[in-house]
């Protein structure tokens, strides 16, 4: 049976964190569940309130809030700690005492895992076709009757020019990928891969972050001269660069 | 070298909420079980993700109609 009370986990981090007093989920106080070298950030949960996120009719705002919460923590213990491994919104065990099993079970895994995020943080860089900036200036309809040759010239022009820009458009989002990567200690796919150019996540360490910034400003001053725009989000902590941890039934 | 900046606290417009929820509910490590599972004494309990995943969809074409 499901408890009335029990504790919501945001990540897992080195324990040398130290946050400040702070709220999460509810406006609970956050704890640190500190045993081995590492620690979990949790706080106590009333579980009808997250069963009521998560119902169908819910009002959509309550997940924004927990979302917002949830982020807000996992930022607060990134910047005290030498390395966060967020855990994604929704992770609950019943107790503390629940909490520090998992710690202890989980372990070896939790700390190969903060070592690949350690000192690093996640940006979120998508490229979007904003449309030709030639095409309204030269006109795709004539001005006056045209022959049949004309016609058929204009339109290849016109083919032309589409073939010639998707190449264009390829050509600048590997340049741009080839740059990003370089610089960057880890790359994941983003979730709308399908509909943008490009939609990556990028893990990159803090000391080089000034020149990862300065390389996003070049590639989005190229790209937008042919119509293409660089979006940029972040810096995030690591939610990209983090993997599962399995949790079998029959263990 | 100098000192890292810390992460900056967000508030967030409806784009970057959307940005968010992607984060947070696709990715972040996911301690993977059913609605409530036993390990070893460790009852899991968690938010039913394709429940969050509806409420997104809500909120991003809300994002979209203020824009």
């Amino acid at each position: 049976m499901t408890p009335d009370r029990a504790l919501y986990l945001y990540a897992a981090a080195t324990a040398d964190c130290a946050v400040a007093a702070l709220s999460g989920v509810g406006n609970e106080p956050v704890e640190l569940l500190v045993s081995d070298g590492l620690c979990l950030a949790a706080s106590d949960v009333t579980t009808a309130d997250l069963a009521a996120v998560g119902d169908d009719a819910a009002d959509p705002r309550l997940v924004a809030d927990l979302a917002q919460r949830h982020d807000a923590v996992i930022r607060a213990v990134a910047g005290a700690a030498t390395a966060v491994l967020p855990f994604r919104l929704g992770v609950v065990v019943t107790d503390r005492a629940a909490a520090h099993r998992f710690l202890a079970a989980r372990a070896a895994e939790l700390r190969s895992g903060l070592a690949l995020v350690a000192g690093c943080d996640e940006w979120g860089v998508t490229v979007r076709d904003d449309g030709d900036p030639a095409a309204a200036r030269d006109g795709d309809e004539p001005g006056q009757p045209e022959s049949g040759t004309a016609y058929l010239l204009r339109r290849r022009r016109h083919f032309d020019r589409i073939e010639q820009r998707r190449r264009t458009g390829l050509e600048l989002v590997a340049a741009t990928e080839a740059v990003l990567g370089e610089l960057a200690a880890g790359v994941a796919p983003g979730r709308r891969d399908g509909s943008l150019l490009l939609d990556r996540a990028y893990l990159v360490r803090r000391d080089e972050q000034p020149r990862f910034v300065e390389a996003l400003d070049r590639c989005g001053d190229r790209l937008v001269a042919d119509g293409f725009a660089l979006r940029v989000t972040g810096p995030w902590p690591p939610y990209s660069f983090v993997s599962d941890l399995k949790v079998g039934a029959d263990e | 070298m100098s000192e890292p900046l810390p992460l900056p606290a967000r508030h967030a417009g409806a784009n970057d909420l959307v940005d968010l929820l992607d984060r947070v509910i696709d990715r972040g490590a996911v301690v993977v079980g059913d609605i409530v599972i036993g390990l070893a004494g460790i009852d899991l309990i968690r938010l039913d993700a394709r429940l969050l995943l509806v409420a997104v969809d809500h909120l991003a074409d809300r994002g979209r109609d203020e824009r």
